[in-house]
This record gives structure tokens, C-alpha cells and sequence, in this order.
């Protein structure tokens, strides 16, 4: 043999072994259900024995990680890292799994380990994962994890998993994308109010309740064009908005009004210089969500979502005799840290027009 | 000294009409506490509590059925009374409004003060949007309370639930 055959052996050997790599880990065949496409459904035991099915989480968002195997490193660096997010999923709504081909005696020893707090399902024999497209030949998953939103979709496949950091990276995705919602909730004082969408009355483009999430504190406000109340409090909510906008406060409006059209809706914050969007919560779904019941009526979130307070801007609706100013007061106890003065307050107003 | 006679009573017939024109345009003041006084008063009979504003146009809205309701059903042993949650500033819009709809039942406007107070002492669990209905039973407890506006057959029908229901 000669020095180019062994050269070309070489060569040949090398692209045959890296070849046989790919496909032994499946890389090469990858091939994960894509964005948009419903969620195969299955049914799982987890480390304690317990089922889990995975169409009885409908209503609410679902991450899904696939990993190769217990116990090994990438797999439990990974795994802490979802760990130690577990309050921030769990303040979401969202239920996280991990799953792997190993069976539910692996599962327990590897959260005993490392005291996992959340389901390690056992998909002995990889049937889900080749349901999801990610058994590699080999016979173990790859590291895939997939976000399922609450109607049984895919909302997003992440291929490129960070072990070390994927509770972030996981975290990051879906408050970039609003996918938490969860089908029923009820605003409670002192519990986190889900995110939800909404269509803006100006462009009609859906918006979330959050935004991009980084602001302090989230004032939801719940007005009516046709309310002499709540024009009462335009200009009021106008210069709040404007004052405390820079300061990290979000605002948005919501018209649940079955006899306001979002045409009026749209006129009515654009004659008034709203400077927060305004949206339309056709079929007063979300005014149920909060019972929201009048107009104009307030509720106030901090950074984590939390429901903080709920009633009314102030006491008065003549400017001139305002002896509180419940909402501004809220704001600034928030920003700074504390509790607000007064967590509910009452004031009259008008009431939401609902579908009958 | 006839004359005199005729001044007098021209003047005097005027400070009655006055007096009449000043009591149309003045509505009594209630609070939290007067409500309560009312409604005790009522006691065996079957109350309708109103709570409604001129600026609500629900409550405009459904104001001629409460008048038909108290005119049917005042004497059979129901009472409705209207309070509204106007500031007192309004209460001769409030006075002109009861008189252009011919209404003959107790009411009233609630007087200057903590609204939030006014809001509790009705109804802990009235949120304070207008217009809001308390039926009471005969005992004086609360039978239904009905949030925004309602029909004169959806008052009728709650009413005659109440009556139907024993002491």
C-alpha cells in the first residue's frame, strides 16, 4: 500500500466512523415533531410509580425534556438546572417532565441523588420518543425538549439544549412567547395572575399581558367609552400612565364591553392620548377571569405576577376632593419595595356590559 | 284694607309655592346607617333597595320599571326604595329626574362621605357599579341581588319569588 492508499483508507475509515456516530446518536436522522403540530399523547409512569397522562394537562403548558440516560453528567447538569427553576415554572403554571428510556427505578435513584422536584417519566423502550422523533438508533433519546402549549401543540422544539443553563433557556422561551395560559383561573390577591393574549383595539395585533416582562409592576384597568365614571378618570389614568411608564410600570387597558365595538374602543383611546395599548377582550372572557365587574376597576401585578391590589384609582371621582389616591400610592409602595397601603378599595362605577 | 287682605294672601300663597318648589328640588340625604333604619322599618313586607346614579344610563334605563313595579305592587306588600349614589351637587337632576318619571317611592340620595363606607354598609360583596338591586324577604335578609340592569318581568318574577317564600 502505498502512502496515498493509506491516506485515502484514512480518510475513508474516518468519514465511515463519524458517519456511523451521527447515526448511532441519531443526529444525522434527527428528526423532532416540528413547531405547530399537535403533541402525540401518551401515558408514563414516573420515579414514584405514579401516571401521568399527557392530554390531562390540557390547559396548560407542558416542557417536555428528553434526555440520553440517569445518572450520567450532561443529564444531571441539565436536570438541576430545570431543579432549581421549578418555583419560577410553578408560579407559571408550567408543568415540566423529564423523560428518558431508563425505567422508573433508574428515575427514583437519580432524583434521590439529586432531589429533583419535578416528574421523571420512564418511556422504557423509547416509544415516545420515537413518537417525537427523537429516538437516535441507539435505542436512547436525544437531548430535545419540547414546550406544549395549553391546547396540546408544539409551541417549540429546542434542539440546541444548554445543560447548564436550560431552566433559563427554557424560562427565556416562554416569557418571549406567551404560551402560559392556563384554560382556568380566577385573579386571587396574593396568587399569580396567568399571562394571557389579547387583540389591541388600534392594529388589532394580539398582545400579551406581560409584554416583554420587564417591568416592575402591571397595571391591568378595565374601562368603557360610553362609562361617565370611567371618562371621569381618562385624563387621570393618562398622566399616571406618563409617570409612571418610565419608572418600570406597565399599563394596559381592557375594554370588555359587549355594546362598545373595537372601532369606538380604538377612537375613544386615541382621542383620550392613551399612551398604553388598549385591548379587547371580546366575550368578556378575561373580565371573567378577574371578575371584573365595574368600570373603572384596577388590578395591580408585580414583577412576578402576583395580584398585589384590586379596586379603584382613587376616592373621588371629582379630582378636587380626592382625600386617596389608592392606585398612585399602590405604584409607589410596589417600586419601592413594600406592601401596598390597602390591598382592596371600593368605589362606584359602572358595570360590565356582558354577553348575556 | 282689602287690598291688604289680597297682598297677604298672594305673598303667603307664593312662600307655599316656593316652599313646594324648594322641597321638589331637594332630595333627603341618606347614609349607610339611615338605609339599614329603612329597611327595618319595612320589616314583613318585601323590599326592593336601588342603588342608581343620573350619570349611569343602565340605571335611566330600567328606572321606569322599578316605578311600574312600585306602583303594581305597593299594595301587596312590597316597597321599592331608590337611593342615588349622585354627589349632592346633582341632586337637583336627581329631583327632576324622580319627578319627570312620576316617581311616588321613598327616595333618596346618599349623603356627602366615604363611599366606600356607603358601598359596605349595603352589601360587602356589592363592588360598587350602578345599577345594583337588593330584594330582601319579609325577615329583612337579602333574597337576591341583582348587578346591573333588569327587565320590569325579571324584578316581577324575583318579587314574586320573594312573596312566595315563607316567613
Amino acid at each position: 500500500m502505498n502512502r496515498w492508499q493509506k491516506v485515502l483508507a484514512g480518510g475513508l475509515a474516518l468519514v465511515t466512523l463519524s458517519a456511523g456516530a451521527l447515526w448511532f446518536t441519531g443526529a444525522l436522522f434527527a428528526d423532532p415533531v416540528s413547531q405547530g403540530r399537535p403533541a402525540p399523547d401518551f401515558t408514563l409512569l414516573d420515579q414514584d410509580g405514579k401516571q401521568h397522562r399527557l392530554s390531562a394537562y390540557r390547559g396548560k403548558t407542558v416542557v417536555l425534556a428528553f434526555y440520553p440516560a440517569d445518572m450520567t453528567r450532561g443529564c444531571t447538569l441539565e436536570a438541576r438546572s430545570l431543579r432549581d427553576k421549578m418555583s419560577e415554572f410553578q408560579q407559571m403554571g408550567v408543568q415540566v417532565f423529564g423523560i428518558s428510556v431508563q425505567d422508573a427505578k433508574s428515575k427514583r435513584e437519580f432524583c434521590d441523588k439529586e432531589g429533583l422536584n419535578y416528574p421523571l417519566l420512564a418511556d422504557v423502550g423509547g416509544k415516545v420518543a420515537r413518537q417525537y422523533g427523537v429516538l437516535a438508533p441507539a435505542g436512547f433519546a436525544q437531548r430535545v425538549t419540547f414546550i406544549i402549549n395549553p391546547q396540546g401543540q408544539i409551541a417549540h422544539v429546542i434542539t440546541d439544549v444548554n445543560v447548564i443553563a436550560h431552566g433559563e433557556q427554557v424560562l427565556a422561551l416562554l416569557k418571549q412567547q406567551p404560551v402560559v395560559q392556563t384554560a382556568d383561573w380566577r385573579a386571587k390577591l396574593g396568587q399569580p395572575v396567568p399571562d394571557f393574549q389579547l387583540p389591541r383595539v388600534d392594529n388589532g395585533k394580539m398582545e400579551s399581558l406581560y409584554g416583554d416582562r420587564k417591568q416592575k409592576v402591571t397595571v391591568v384597568m378595565f374601562i368603557a367609552t360610553r362609562c361617565p365614571v370611567s371618562n371621569a378618570y381618562n385624563e387621570r389614568m393618562r398622566t399616571l400612565a406618563q409617570q409612571y411608564m418610565p419608572k418600570g410600570v406597565r399599563f394596559v387597558g381592557i375594554n370588555s364591553n359587549v355594546i362598545e365595538p373595537t372601532q369606538e374602543v380604538a377612537e375613544h383611546a386615541k382621542q383620550n392620548g392613551f399612551p398604553f395599548p388598549v385591548l379587547k377582550d371580546e366575550g368578556n372572557k378575561i373580565a371573567d377571569h378577574f371578575n371584573a365587574l365595574f368600570t373603572p376597576e384596577i388590578f395591580v401585578m408585580d414583577a412576578k405576577g402576583i395580584l398585589r391590589y384590586h379596586g379603584r384609582i382613587d376616592d373621588s371621582q371629582n379630582p378636587a376632593n380626592i382625600t386617596s389616591h389608592d392606585l398612585r400610592d399602590t405604584l409607589e409602595a410596589l417600586l419601592a419595595g413594600k406592601n401596598p397601603p390597602r390591598a382592596e378599595t371600593k368605589a362606584f362605577g359602572c358595570t360590565v356590559k356582558r354577553v348575556r | 284694607m282689602f287690598h291688604r287682605k289680597t297682598a297677604g294672601l298672594i305673598a303667603l300663597l307664593s312662600v307655599v309655592v316656593v316652599a313646594v318648589a324648594l322641597s321638589a328640588a331637594k332630595v333627603p340625604q341618606i347614609d349607610g346607617s339611615g338605609i339599614k333604619k329603612e329597611l327595618a322599618k319595612r320589616k314583613g313586607k318585601v323590599v326592593v333597595l336601588n342603588l342608581w346614579a343620573t350619570w349611569c344610563a343602565p340605571c335611566r334605563q330600567e328606572f321606569p320599571a322599578l316605578v311600574k313595579l312600585y306602583n303594581k305592587y305597593r299594595t301587596q306588600g312590597v316597597d321599592v326604595i331608590v337611593v342615588s349614589v349622585d354627589t349632592i351637587e346633582e341632586q337637583s337632576q336627581v329631583a327632576e329626574f324622580l319627578r319627570q318619571h312620576k316617581a311616588k317611592m321613598p327616595a333618596f340620595i346618599k349623603k356627602p362621605g366615604d363611599s366606600e363606607k356607603f358601598i359596605n354598609a349595603i352589601d360587602r360583596e356589592w363592588p360598587g357599579a350602578v345599577p345594583y338591586t337588593v330584594v330582601y324577604d319579609r325577615t329583612g335578609k337579602p333574597f337576591a341581588k341583582l348587578l346591573g340592569d333588569h327587565t320590569f318581568e325579571q324584578f316581577e318574577a324575583v318579587v314574586k319569588k320573594a312573596l312566595a317564600k315563607r316567613k
